[in-house]
């Protein structure tokens, strides 16, 4: 049961990886993948001394935390992640973006705020701007 | 010289026109490259003449490295000799390389975190982010990336997103980050150039604007674009209530330019308009403070080279 020996050169033993580096590298596997895939093929990906049963509590549990969905009906149940690499990357920029200084001395921003004069200004150009009246928020016009 | 080592501290006045002008009468290409050029001649001519009274001013203060035939009277007759304005001029030249050291490491730190950031994503140069708050940024750097949050992909129309990604990506390729850096420092140099940055920061953002509506080839398609951006964040609440009664802010004047026709892209306001006067006068200040800050750099330099003993 103890697979210490066997891959100890690629990778080191399940148990001595925290449960966190599983989910990661699970949740990673699962990002590269353009489809919904199944534990199997998530398996072979990750290699390295996992079980089958390993790979399918870790999917569980990522499933209970919905950071991944299942999809398929009946069998094979194939997982596909919501919150992966580019989650993960949306968060670690948000923390940045959110010193606000520092964005201003680099960026520059394409959406700003407006005050409410200029939304209602901005609303009456794109009201006037165009026939093919759009569908976004906020075409028309204030009443 | 005379006076003359103090004038460049004040010239960056006669730029201020032209911030105010430029957005309305010139191409917001040129008159991004004028307010940087003007910019950074004046900063440099300001900080020469800062260096010129530091030498100076302070060539007799006990301790300092500079020889004293520095401030001997000939050196003395030929340029202000004002102990106050020395040292309050070694003050302004330490505020001044902290706050440019202070800008530049921002700027390389935040781009070296951003791209840390973004590094495990794959997309070229396009990085969509999951991320509930809208916004779109071009990060620049080598290759630079254009970074764009999946809320505001949802708001916007796949024609209008083409016009957002070439809004973006202008601002890579006119490298944009440039132009703001050094107007940003020229601002840390004398701080009467700051207005110049906000006209800067308007006129990138519009030549951007201008960049998108050529490449999707429809002026009203990029006006919708900025517009509905823009309407999608909320404002602040409260945070903006003088606003009101204040002129138009940006967006809606980028969104106003372009459902215009496109801006002629002539060399020079006509001389005779109000712009075309206020460029004439920021050129004749700049030439004014080049020339002045020459005159004290090359007075002081034969000066002090009579004085060195060797």
């Amino acid at each position: 049961m103890d697979a210490e020996g066997a891959g100890g050169e690629r990778e080191s033993p399940v148990r001595r990886r925290g449960q966190g580096e599983l989910e990661a590298q699970v949740l990673s596997v699962l990002g590269g993948a353009s489809e919904p895939v199944t534990a199997a093929w998530v398996l072979e990906r990750l290699g390295a001394g996992l079980s089958y049963s390993t790979v399918i509590t870790i999917l569980t549990r990522l499933h209970a935390k919905q950071a991944v969905t299942r999809t398929g009906r009946g069998r094979p149940v194939l997982w596909e992640p919501v919150a992966n690499e580019a989650g993960l990357a949306a968060l670690r920029m948000r923390r940045l973006l959110d010193k606000q200084s520092d964005r201003d001395a680099v960026l520059s921003s394409f959406v700003s705020v407006l005050s409410s004069h200029d939304e209602d200004l901005l609303r009456t150009l794109l009201a006037e701007s165009g026939p093919d009246g759009t569908d976004a928020p906020s075409d028309r016009p204030e009443r | 010289m005379g006076v003359f080592v103090y004038l460049p501290l004040v010239l960056p006045l006669t730029a201020l026109p032209i911030a105010r002008l430029a957005e309305q009468h010139l191409h917001p290409r040129r008159a991004a490259r004028l307010l940087t050029t003007v910019a950074v001649i004046l900063a440099s001519c300001s900080l020469v003449c800062l260096g010129l009274l530091v030498v100076v001013g302070t060539a007799q203060l006990p301790g300092n490295p500079l020889p004293d035939g520095w401030s001997d009277a000939e050196v003395r007759e030929a340029v202000p000799h004002d102990a106050f304005a020395g040292k309050a001029s070694i003050l302004a030249l330490v505020v001044v390389t902290a706050a440019c050291g202070f800008t530049v490491h921002r700027h390389y730190r935040f781009r070296a975190r951003a791209h840390r950031a973004l590094a495990g994503l794959p997309g070229g140069d396009l990085a969509v982010l999951p991320d509930d708050v809208p916004y779109a940024y071009a990060l620049p750097g080598s290759p630079g990336r254009v970074m764009v949050s999946t809320a505001l992909l949802a708001s916007l129309e796949p024609a209008e997103h083409r016009a957002l990604f070439a809004h973006e990506r202008a601002h890579l390729a006119g490298r944009h980050h440039r132009l703001l850096l050094a107007t940003r420092l020229a601002g840390c140099v004398n701080p009467l150039l700051w207005p110049l940055l906000g006209a800067l920061v308007y006129s990138t953002e519009r030549w951007a604007d201008e960049e998108a509506a050529r490449v999707t080839g429809d002026r009203r398609l990029t006006a919708r674009a900025v517009g509905k951006a823009a309407l999608v964040s909320r404002p602040v609440p409260g945070g903006a209530a003088f606003a009101a009664f204040a002129a138009a802010g940006p967006v809606p004047r980028r969104v106003a330019a372009l459902l215009g026709p496109v801006p002629p892209d002539r060399g020079w306001p006509p001389a005779l308009t109000p712009a075309g006067v206020a460029a004439l006068v920021a050129a004749a200040g700049t030439t004014v403070s080049a020339l002045s800050a020459l005159n004290a750099a090359v007075a002081l330099f034969l000066v002090l080279e009579a004085a060195t003993p060797l």
